[in-house]
């Protein structure tokens, strides 16, 4: 069974994920804060990484570029999810390369189907906006 | 017998406070009414709190189980649910569609629709029909005050309902202003034909908050192209809708609105005109660079806080000296900190002219440069 950490403020988005992801065998591990995100990585055991820029205490940004610093996540697939059509954002995330960018409203069969992907082949940078 | 004991009583205390001086009389009924007032008032408070946790724990039980509701027929990609059946599971796991049951569905609703990208509305709409959304949000509309008729909008427009655009038009002239202008904004979201007609003969101004309201809209829309601002800032009479294009021709990286935001620059608004170099500076135009350098010295001074800062983002390389020159010209504190923000920040001699700077300067100069050069101060 996958296991998914989702780091995101947004209690209706991680809730409802975690319903869906439950329909389909995947385990999900939540994180609501930025300060405690670092902890999670390091410490929880996970399959991919999906990543909100809503997240208290540090910016999407920030995230991306912790999670591709540590040695334990950084070969693990992220997806970074923008919270909207800002493309000044778009352009600053397509800089740190995460492996895959989703902007809200996303499309979570999508989504899901990204993450098969990755898995098989990591090294891919995937830009579904 | 113990009614006319209660009555006695009563008589004895009236009979006292007659007795009593005029004045003291006037304090005690006075004392008595605050009791009473205070009284009524610790009780309606009360009632609200009672009220306002009852609704609390309503939702916190009733959330998750539309939650999942919304997931297994939104998402269920195998199985097809008719009307009958999401109604029957409705109403057997939240009980009665109550309208304040149909208010927390028609947020949950909105948050899935805001979070969420279906491949088919028609599942959306199926659920919607079946437990009777639309008519709820249209009743709001119809026989309400003018706070609901602006929530209802706000639902139907967040719901991207496709019949929503021919019931909002009634609103679009209303004679309240605010339900008028939240109308016009929701329309822009929901219309497939032309969702900017309002921009062109508005006379209301867009406070910041329906421009925010508006940009909120703009981001949300659907099956629709962003146009392109300019035509705005050439041929509109309504400053709020120049200044909000100004905007938006920035946020949208327009570039093709940059000569026309130059013709603009003539503008005698010198609010708008600051909006126009400030424009001009987040869509990178440093092929006029040397002409914004030229109309310096004749603008107001939010136009040149704008020009300066643009020349800052341009950071072309050519116009550190212009930046040092207008440092030592300039008498006012605010726009010496814009320069030498600029300054600082421009390029690699940037750091060693500020350096310069800072030795040469004295006293409050040299505080604000010391100010302007500490990175732990984030909004200068």
């Amino acid at each position: 069974m996958n296991t998914a950490l989702i780091i995101d403020s947004d209690l209706f988005f991680t809730n409802t994920v975690k319903l869906f992801f439950s329909q389909k065998n995947i385990d999900t591990i939540i994180c609501h804060d930025g300060m405690h995100a670092l902890d999670y990585l390091n410490n929880k055991e996970y399959d991919f990484i999906i990543c909100s820029d809503q997240i208290e205490h540090k910016n999407g940004l920030e995230m991306a570029t912790l999670v591709k610093g540590i040695a334990k996540s950084k070969n693990i697939p992220y997806i970074s999810i923008i919270g909207n059509n800002n493309p000044t954002m778009k352009k600053e995330y397509e800089k740190i390369e995460p492996d895959a960018i989703f902007t809200k409203p996303v499309d979570i069969q999508l989504m899901l189907t990204t993450i098969s992907n990755l898995q098989l082949n990591t090294s891919s940078f995937v830009r579904v906006l | 017998m113990q009614i006319l004991g209660i009555f006695n009583v009563f008589y004895t205390y009236y009979a006292k406070i007659t007795s009593f001086p005029f004045i003291i009389q006037l304090c005690i009924i006075f004392i008595l009414g605050c009791f009473i007032a205070f009284s009524i008032f610790l009780a309606a408070l009360s009632y609200i709190r009672y009220l306002f946790n009852k609704k609390v724990r309503k939702e916190n039980k009733l959330s998750p189980v539309i939650d999942e509701l919304l997931v297994k027929f939104l998402f269920d990609e195998e199985s097809k649910y008719s009307e009958f059946e999401i109604y029957n599971e409705f109403t057997s796991k939240i009980g009665k569609l109550s309208k304040s049951n149909l208010n927390l569905i028609t947020d949950r609703f909105i948050k899935c629709k805001n979070s969420f990208n279906f491949k088919s509305d028609q599942r959306f709409l199926t659920i919607i029909n079946a437990i009777g959304l639309e008519k709820h949000i249209d009743n709001k509309l119809d026989f309400s005050s003018a706070f609901n008729k602006m929530k209802g909008i706000q639902e139907l427009s967040n719901l991207s309902i496709s019949t929503s655009e021919s019931k909002i038009i009634p609103y679009t002239y209303s004679g309240n202003n605010q339900l008028k202008k939240e109308a016009r904004n929701s329309y822009v979201r929901l219309s497939k034909n032309d969702p900017f007609k309002y921009f062109e003969d508005s006379n209301e101004q867009l406070n910041e908050w329906d421009q925010i309201n508006l940009l909120k809209n703009l981001m949300n829309i659907e099956n629709t192209i962003v146009p392109n601002f300019s035509k705005w800032i050439a041929y509109s009479k309504n400053d709020s809708i120049i200044s909000f294009s100004l905007k938006m021709c920035a946020f949208f990286k327009q570039q093709e609105s940059i000569p026309t935001i130059i013709e603009f620059l003539k503008t005698e608004n010198h609010n708008l005109r600051a909006e126009a170099f400030k424009t001009l500076g987040e869509l990178g135009a440093g092929e006029y660079e040397n002409m914004m350098k030229e109309m310096y010295p004749n603008q107001p001074e939010n136009c040149q806080k704008e020009i300066i800062r643009s020349i800052g983002k341009f950071n072309s390389g050519l116009s550190l000296d212009f930046l040092s020159a207008q440092y030592s010209l300039s008498n006012e504190t605010d726009t010496k900190k814009v320069i030498a923000e600029s300054i600082l920040n421009y390029e690699n001699k940037g750091n060693e002219t500020f350096s310069i700077l800072m030795n040469s300067e004295k006293d409050f100069s040299r505080l604000i440069l010391q100010h302007i050069a500490n990175p732990l101060i984030k909004f200068k």
